[in-house]
């Protein structure tokens, strides 16, 4: 998922510099001393999800968390995919430095549509949750499809689409029980997902409430 | 804030977790080796040396000729055990470029003697880390973004406002 240099014309590495930049300005304004710690411990999470390789049908893909990313900081997963992709480019060599910008815009879109579908789209948290996991990472990879038919290259990005889907249902599922663990464990965490109904006295018991 | 290293404690546990987990699984960066079998060139390529790149296009260029020109040679696929052979006519440095059609692309210059000691300009493209191993390199991003968040919660709580200012 990680676009290599060489592949996309200059201009659009150009412009996804410039968007990603941008996007990174301005989802970081009024950052909060509290968010900071949060912020660091997803991007650790995403930093060594993104190194599990998934064979899957010949075609070598991974996880991105970029959902769960996406519903637990909001818009602050942009700085941090994107502080994340450039120590992906730089240690492990996923992706060019040319196409870093490119690569930010598309997981960093990933994770801003799932935090778009945690906070506004209807239904229970459990399904929003995993409707956004697997946005989170299928986004990119559309997004991803769209800019190569734009430079005119590949031909397996097709299969890698179909895979995809694949590690979009299983992420999806991963981010649900994060969400289910958090909601138990550490509801504050979700504060901004949950609905007043959701939210209202008695619908989420402090763990070992029943006990007390 | 009782909560906080509770979290914290249990967080690492999990990062532990991965950590080892990752540890034993490949990542997918595009890797190749260069060797000379005279008369012909090996190339093998693989997702982090341990994965075969199995059937991905492959584009073999001559040394650069007086004119500066160095037009494609030879075209191809690896085969499925990653690996692609092809039989240079001069010494030099022949470029062979690979792409697997999914965003995946490296590039390497078979620096062929004619002795059977080619050597391989391939470094990866951006440099850095690549030398070293995963587990070394992944220790190394999860220091350096712990690190950075340290630094910025110790800044911003250094120089937040109090509160009711």
């Amino acid at each position: 998922m990680h676009v290599s240099d060489g592949i996309l014309p200059v201009e659009m590495s150009i412009a996804g510099y410039v968007l990603a930049i941008g996007a990174a300005v301005l989802t970081s304004r009024k950052l909060e001393t509290e968010e900071v710690p949060r912020m660091g411990l997803l991007a650790a999470a995403t930093f060594v999800a993104s190194l599990v390789n998934v064979p899957v049908a010949g075609v070598s893909v991974h996880f991105g968390l970029f959902g769960l990313v996406g519903l637990l900081l909001g818009m602050r997963a942009v700085p941090v995919i994107f502080a994340v992709l450039i120590l992906q480019t730089f240690l492990f060599q996923h992706g060019g430095f040319l196409s870093l910008g490119v690569n930010v815009v598309n997981m960093a879109s990933g994770g801003l549509v799932a935090a778009a579908i945690g906070r506004y789209l209807p239904g229970p948290l459990g399904l929003r949750a995993a409707f956004a996991g697997f946005a989170g990472i299928y986004l990119p990879v559309l997004l991803l499809l769209g800019e190569f038919q734009i430079a005119g290259y590949g031909r397996s990005i097709l299969l890698l689409a179909a895979v995809y889907a694949i590690v979009g249902a299983l992420e999806g599922a991963f981010t649900m029980m994060i969400v289910a663990f958090l909601r138990r464990a550490k509801p504050v965490l979700l504060h901004h997902l949950l609905r007043p109904r959701e939210s209202a006295p008695g619908a989420l018991p402090e763990p070992h409430a029943e006990v007390r | 804030m009782t909560a906080l290293p509770h979290r914290i404690a249990g967080a690492a546990r999990a990062i532990l977790a991965a950590f080892v987990l990752t540890a034993l699984l490949p990542a997918h960066d595009l890797q190749t080796r260069v060797e000379e079998k005279p008369p012909f060139v090996v190339i093998s390529a693989s997702y982090e040396g341990t994965e075969a790149a199995s059937f991905i296009a492959v584009t073999v260029h001559a040394p650069p000729s007086a004119d500066g020109k160095a037009d494609a040679f030879q075209t191809g696929r690896t085969d499925v055990e990653g690996k692609f052979v092809f039989l240079p006519t001069a010494p030099g440095d022949w470029r062979v470029q690979l792409d697997d059609e999914m965003g995946h692309r490296a590039e390497v210059v078979a620096k062929v003697t004619g002795q059977g000691a080619a050597a391989a300009d391939a470094a990866p493209p951006n440099g850095g880390a690549a030398g070293r191993g995963t587990g070394e390199r992944l220790l190394l991003g999860l220091s350096i973004l712990f690190g950075a968040a340290g630094l910025l919660y110790g800044w911003m709580a250094r120089h937040r406002k109090p509160a009711g200012a």
